[in-house]
């Protein structure tokens, strides 16, 4: 799984850069709606593990 | 306690980077999930805090990721165009001696370049140059970093010193004649340093002289701009100081083992040269007619801040985040400047078919990965921030110097500036910290001032944002820790040069 997202590694890049930047606009605009700052934040989160990954 | 915990995501990423050589984007994303994870658990920085830590690193991702695209573009459209090859083969025509070579390219138009551009653009126009000229890629990449170092403070038109003022609220009279001082002084070092990255030793014993003339003269005019009121382009001036002298200099140091053969084709010369002349003429166009600069800075992105408290008390103050005045913004500046420069090389004949295309793509492949960790080292630097993590080193390092505090101070200017990656940022969240040190202590707060400036100007150089940005031009990408580990010497040294420097001063002044 590793090896095949490593072989695609530019568009895992660019996913998890888009992840990562939208999930931090998108919380600017959740402010006062907890639960959806805290999806906006696994969101993030997901972003930079797809990073790590690769 | 809270000490340690907040070194732990600047550890994970030197660890990371330095030891076990990750990229950027990896390491980064590492960082950034630890400093998230302790600043939710530990630190008591809630998801609305995190919230709006997120939405300011966004702005301040896009300020520098503005920079990095353009600067990349600027530099494909050029290559593209073969004008890279072209200057390279221009300057061992004025000098075939590669230490002069690294002085006048890597160090004075370096300095110029920071003088009038910004966060990066040094470093990622001028890496790739040195290494058209044959320079290995980790010196191509060193070179302007350690080059640019000392103009920071007054560079990208004297924005990190306004930081400091602005920090402060103290008049720039004061603070200009020992920060400009302090730099000055670190630029003839830094002078010797290019020698050494560029030849080593025996550079350094050849052209010592000539490094030590260009220094002074850079030092003399940063210092006498400062002090009389153009703090502004202060870095500027000097830059363009070190280039007139490092010409005249070259016709004297040519270089004797390998004099070129054949004439110089002078009109291919100023078509590669017209990509950054557009770039110079462009940027002091927006920068200094007033009316174009108030035309361009009418749209500007920001956003309105409240005030942020931790459950440990750390209380962030309201604020805007950064403002992004999108049409002047330095990235705008490089993109205007890539597009004048490809419609001259394009006029001039110089593209094969389906150039455009391949300058877009290849842009588009090699920035990504380095986005991906700026993007998560700014974010790590800014829940950081408003975690209190900063603060929280920052007081520990104060606390555990006590009397010997002058001499860290430098270190803490470079701290902040590692963490954010920019001196003003360092200034930012330090400068009110060092002045209320400097006061409690008993030390002259101008002097402590200068040492944080400076000490954040070079310690910007080695910050992983800044080297992931030539890393990325110089063709080092996924070898940072290679550059950090090469900087982290000269940046030692001009710290501890800088520390011994401001102790020096400190006990004169009493």
């Amino acid at each position: 799984m590793l090896t095949r997202l490593r072989r695609h590694r530019w568009a895992v890049h660019t996913l998890a850069l888009i992840l990562f930047l939208g999930s931090a606009l998108g919380m600017f605009f959740a402010v006062g709606n907890g639960t959806l700052i805290r999806i906006l934040l696994g969101t993030a989160v997901f972003g930079a593990i797809l990073a790590l990954g690769v | 306690m809270t000490f340690f915990l907040a070194t732990l995501p600047i550890a994970v990423i030197l660890t990371l980077m330095v030891a076990l050589r990750w990229g950027a984007s990896r390491a980064g994303a590492a960082g950034y999930l630890t400093a998230l994870a302790l600043a939710w658990g530990v630190f008591g920085l809630d998801p609305t805090g995190l919230a709006y830590a997120h939405a300011k690193a966004l702005l301040l991702t896009v300020d520098v990721l503005l920079i990095v695209w353009a600067a990349y573009l600027l530099y494909r459209v050029a290559d593209e165009a073969g004008a890279i090859a072209t200057i390279g083969q221009m300057l061992p025509h004025l000098t075939a001696d590669r230490g002069m070579q690294a002085l006048i390219i890597g160090w004075a138009f370096a300095s110029f370049l920071q003088g009038v551009g910004g966060f990066g653009v040094p470093v990622a126009v001028v890496a790739p140059l040195l290494v058209g000229l044959g320079f290995a890629p980790l010196a191509a990449v060193v070179i302007p970093s350690v080059g640019h170092a000392w103009a920071v403070t007054f560079g990208s038109l004297g924005s990190s010193f306004q930081a400091l003022l602005a920090a402060t609220g103290l008049p720039g009279d004061g603070l200009a004649a020992p920060a400009a001082l302090f730099l000055a002084l670190a630029g003839v070092l830094v002078g010797w340093m290019v020698l050494h990255a560029a030849e080593g030793g025996a550079a350094v014993r050849r052209l010592w002289l000539p490094a030590l003339g260009m220094g002074l003269a850079m030092g003399a005019v940063l210092t006498l701009m400062a002090t009389h009121g153009l703090w502004n382009i202060a870095s500027f001036g000097a830059g363009l100081t070190g280039l007139g002298v490092g010409l005249i200099l070259a016709r004297r140091y040519r270089g004797a083992s390998q004099a070129p053969r054949g004439d110089l084709d002078l009109r291919a010369l100023a078509v590669a040269l017209s990509g950054y002349a557009a770039l110079l003429l462009i940027t002091l166009t927006v920068q200094l007619v007033p009316p174009v600069k108030a035309f361009l800075g009418r749209v500007v992105i920001t956003a309105s801040f409240p005030e942020i408290h931790t459950r440990l008390g750390y209380v962030t103050p309201a604020g805007t985040g950064r403002r992004i005045p999108l049409f002047r913004h330095a990235g705008a500046i490089l993109g205007y400047s890539a597009l004048a420069a490809y419609v001259i090389y394009r006029r001039a004949g110089r593209y094969a078919p389906g150039a455009a295309w391949r300058i877009l793509t290849q842009t588009a492949r090699r920035m990504m990965a380095s986005s991906v960790g700026i993007a998560t080292m700014v974010a790590m630097a800014v829940i950081m921030q408003h975690a209190g993590m900063t603060e929280a080193l920052a007081r520990g390092l104060a606390q555990a110097f006590g009397r010997a505090y002058p001499g860290v101070a430098p270190w803490i200017g470079a701290l902040g500036a590692f963490m954010t990656g920019s001196n003003t940022n360092s200034n930012v969240v330090f400068a009110a910290l060092q002045m209320r040190t400097a006061q409690l202590l008993g030390y002259a707060v101008p002097l402590i001032l200068a040492a944080q400036t400076a000490g954040g100007a070079i310690g910007s150089v080695i910050a992983p944002t800044k080297v992931v940005v030539g890393a990325s031009t110089g063709g080092m990408a996924g070898r940072e820790g290679e550059v950090i580990r090469s900087l982290g010497l000269y940046v030692g040294l001009l710290l501890l040069a800088l520390s011994a420097l401001t102790g020096l001063a400190v006990l004169w002044i009493r």
